[in-house]
C-alpha cells in the first residue's frame, strides 16, 4: 500500500515546515515589493533588526513585483490576525484593493519607499524624494562653478522621480547661467546609456548629467567615457547603492550621489508600527533626508 | 489503453473508479491541510479557506482551459499573456465609457480571438503549439504594454470590480464563478460527444481522424475554449486589482499546467479530467496560502512548491501504474 508511505514522507515534510515555522500571529506583517535589489535587501535586514531588538514579532513576505502576490500576502496577514501591516506597494494605483481588505478588517496600515493613491494610510515613511533633488541641484551648481549646460535622465510615470526633478531644477533656477539643455526617458540601464548618447551627440557643449537613479546615471558615465568628453562632463546620480558609491569613490566623471538611507527607512517603519500598536498617534508622512556623497 | 483510459475518465461511473483515479493526489490534499492545520490552527478557518479559493481561482479557471489543451496532446503558454490581455481590454472599454457589459463582452470575444489564432496556427500551418504559444505569449505580451505605454490602468466600473470584492449568500462571487465554470467544463468534457471526441483525438490522433473526427476543428474549438477561460481569469484578476497590470498573470500558464499535471492529466493527451484538475489547483493554492501561514520566508516557498509537485505526481502517478 502506497498510504503509510504517503504519511511518512508527509510527517518528513511537516517536520520540515514546522522547522521553518516562526512565531505568528500579532506583530507585524510586512509585504515588500522585492528582494532582489539591493535597497530592498537592506531595507528588510534593517526592518528585520529592529523588530528583534525591539522583540516584536515580523513577518515578512515578497511580492516579487506581481500585485496579484501583493494582495494574496495581504490576505493571509489579515487571516492571521497581524496588528500592523507594512507595505512597499507594487503599484501606487494597484495596491489600494489590498489596504482597503486591511482597513476593513480593522488593520492599520503603513506604507514605506512607495506612497500609495486614492487611499489614506496610517504613515507614509520615504525618502524625500524633492529635497533630494535640490541637494542634487546644489551639488551640479557647485561642481560646474555656477555656469554650463545640463541634461536630465528621467522617468516621468513614476512620481518619486518626477519629485526628484522637480527638485533639480529648482535648486538650479538659482544659477541663470546653468541652462538645461536637454530631458529624456531611460529606464533601465541600456536605455538610459543610448539616451545619454543621444543627448551627447545632439549637445556635444554639455558638461553635467542627473540621472534619475544609479542606474541612469552609471550609463550616462559610460556614454561620457566612450565619447571622449571625461574631461568636460560631470555625472550625478540618485539612489547611492553600492556600486554607485564605489563609482563616485573611483570615477572622476561621477562627482556625486544623492543617498537614500534604506536602512533608517526600515527602523523608522519598525518603530513606528510599534507606536501604532501602542495606541500612540504618528504623524501622516515621515520624509527621510537623503543624504549626498561625493567619495571617500 | 485508449480504450481503458477513456472509459476512466467518466467519473460518475463508482466511487470505486473515482477513488483509484483521484484517490492518490486527493489524499495529498488531505495531507497538506492536516499539516497547515495542525502548524497554524487559523489554516482551517472558513475565512482562510474563502481566502485560498478566492486566490486559486484565476489559477483554476485558466488550468480549466489548459486541461481541455492537454488532453488533446498540446500546450498553451500563452495562457498568463492572454490573462493580462483580457484585463487590459476591459480596462481600456470601461475608459471609453462604454459600461460594464459591452467591455464584458469584448473581454471574452479578445478571449476567443487569441485562442483561436493559437489554433489556427497549430492547426493549419501544421506547427508545433508549443513554438507557436512561445511566439504568441511574446506578442500577446508585448499588446498589453500598447494602450498605456507599460504602466496599469485603473478601473473604476463598480460592477467590474464587485466580482473580485463582492460576495453572494455569504461565498464570494469569485468562488461562484469557479463553481459554475468547473461544472460547465465536466459537463462538456464528460457527457458529451465534443468530451469524448478530445478524448479519443488526444489519445490516438489516427484513429480519431479515420473514425471522420475533424481533428483540425477540434484543435482550434479547444485553443478557443483555452483562451475564453485564460480572459474570465484576466476579468477575475484584474476585478481583483482593481487595475489591469501589464505584468499580470506572468507565469501563470505554469502554474495551470502544475493544475492540470498534478490532478493527472497526462502531457502525452487523452488522459484527464478537470476533477482532477480542480484538485491540482486547489493543491497549489493550499501550498502558497499555508506556506504564507507558517511564515516561511519566500524563497523556500519556490523550493517547497516544486518539491510538493514532484512528490505528488510521483505519487499518483506511482498509485496507478500499480493499481492497473
Amino acid at each position: 500500500m502506497f498510504i503509510p508511505r504517503v504519511l511518512k514522507c508527509a510527517l518528513i515534510s511537516g517536520a520540515a515546515l514546522f522547522a521553518a515555522t516562526s512565531v505568528w500571529a500579532d506583530g507585524i506583517g510586512a509585504s515588500l515589493l522585492t528582494q532582489q535589489h539591493p535597497f530592498y535587501i537592506e531595507l528588510a535586514n534593517a526592518m528585520k533588526a529592529e523588530a528583534s531588538e525591539k522583540n516584536v514579532p515580523l513577518e515578512i513576505s515578497i511580492a516579487n513585483q506581481d500585485l496579484s502576490k501583493q494582495l494574496a500576502d495581504v490576505e493571509d496577514f489579515i487571516v492571521k490576525g497581524v496588528d500592523v501591516i507594512v507595505i512597499s506597494p507594487v503599484d501606487s494605483q494597484g495596491v489600494l484593493p489590498a489596504i482597503m481588505k486591511a482597513k476593513n478588517a480593522g488593520i492599520k496600515v503603513l506604507t514605506v519607499d512607495v506612497p500609495a493613491k486614492g487611499v489614506d494610510v496610517t504613515s507614509y515613511i520615504g525618502t524625500d524624494n524633492y529635497a533630494g533633488g535640490v541637494k542634487a541641484g546644489k551639488l551640479m551648481a557647485e561642481v560646474l562653478d555656477g555656469k554650463g549646460k545640463v541634461a536630465i535622465i528621467d522617468y516621468p510615470t513614476v512620481q518619486s522621480v518626477v519629485a526628484r526633478v522637480e527638485g533639480f531644477k529648482k535648486a538650479l533656477e538659482a544659477y541663470p547661467d546653468i541652462e538645461i539643455v536637454a530631458q529624456q526617458t531611460g529606464i533601465t540601464r541600456a536605455e538610459a546609456l543610448a539616451v545619454a548618447q543621444n543627448m551627447l551627440q545632439a549637445h556635444p557643449d554639455i558638461t553635467g548629467i542627473f540621472g534619475f537613479g544609479d542606474d541612469a546615471a552609471l550609463a550616462a558615465a559610460v556614454a561620457v567615457k566612450s565619447q571622449g568628453l571625461q574631461d568636460q562632463v560631470k555625472v550625478i546620480g540618485f539612489d547611492g547603492m553600492e556600486e554607485a558609491r564605489n563609482a563616485v569613490d573611483n570615477d572622476p566623471v561621477m562627482v556625486g550621489v544623492i543617498q537614500q538611507f534604506p536602512d533608517q527607512m526600515g527602523k523608522q517603519a519598525v518603530d513606528t508600527a510599534i507606536k501604532v500598536m501602542n495606541g500612540e498617534d504618528v504623524p501622516a508622512e515621515q520624509p527621510i533626508e537623503p543624504g549626498v556623497y561625493t567619495g571617500k | 489503453m485508449t480504450e481503458t483510459t477513456v472509459y476512466k475518465a467518466d467519473p460518475m461511473a463508482t466511487l470505486k473508479t473515482m477513488m483509484r483515479q483521484y484517490g492518490g493526489i486527493f489524499l495529498a490534499l488531505v495531507v497538506l491541510c492536516v499539516i497547515f492545520s495542525l502548524a497554524n490552527p487559523r489554516f482551517m478557518s472558513v475565512a482562510n479557506l474563502m481566502n485560498i479559493l478566492q486566490q486559486v481561482a484565476v489559477i483554476a479557471i485558466a488550468a480549466f482551459g489548459m486541461t481541455w489543451v492537454i488532453l488533446l496532446g498540446e500546450i498553451d503558454l500563452s495562457v498568463g499573456s492572454i490573462i493580462a490581455v483580457a484585463g487590459m481590454v476591459g480596462a481600456q472599454v470601461i475608459g471609453l465609457g462604454w459600461g460594464f457589459v459591452p467591455a464584458l463582452m469584448l473581454t471574452l470575444v479578445s478571449g476567443i480571438l487569441m485562442g483561436a489564432l493559437n489554433g489556427v496556427l497549430t492547426a493549419k500551418l501544421l506547427l508545433p503549439s508549443f513554438i507557436v504559444t512561445v511566439a504568441t505569449m511574446s506578442i500577446f505580451r508585448g499588446m498589453v504594454s500598447l494602450p498605456t505605454n507599460g504602466a496599469p490602468a485603473m478601473i473604476m466600473d463598480p460592477t467590474w470590480t464587485a466580482i473580485g470584492a463582492k460576495s453572494f449568500i455569504g461565498v464570494p462571487i469569485i468562488i461562484w464563478i469557479v463553481i459554475g465554470l468547473f461544472i460547465a467544463n465536466h459537463i462538456l468534457l464528460s457527457k458529451t460527444t465534443f468530451g469524448r471526441k478530445t478524448y479519443l483525438t488526444g489519445g490516438n490522433r489516427e484513429a480519431a481522424l479515420y473514425s471522420g473526427i475533424k481533428v483540425d476543428r477540434m484543435k482550434i474549438l479547444i485553443f478557443m475554449i483555452s483562451g475564453l477561460m485564460a480572459s474570465i481569469s484576466g476579468i477575475l484578476l484584474s476585478s481583483r486589482l482593481y487595475s489591469a497590470q501589464t505584468n499580470a498573470g506572468m507565469s501563470y500558464e505554469l502554474d495551470a499546467i502544475a493544475a492540470a499535471v498534478l490532478g493527472g492529466t497526462s502531457l502525452s493527451g487523452g488522459t484527464g479530467s478537470m476533477i482532477g484538475t480542480l484538485i491540482g489547483a486547489l493543491i497549489i493554492g493550499a501550498l502558497n496560502n499555508g506556506m504564507n501561514m507558517l511564515s516561511v520566508p519566500y524563497f523556500y516557498q519556490l523550493i517547497v512548491k516544486g518539491l510538493v509537485i514532484l512528490l505528488a505526481v510521483w505519487l499518483d502517478v506511482r498509485s496507478k501504474r500499480r493499481k492497473v
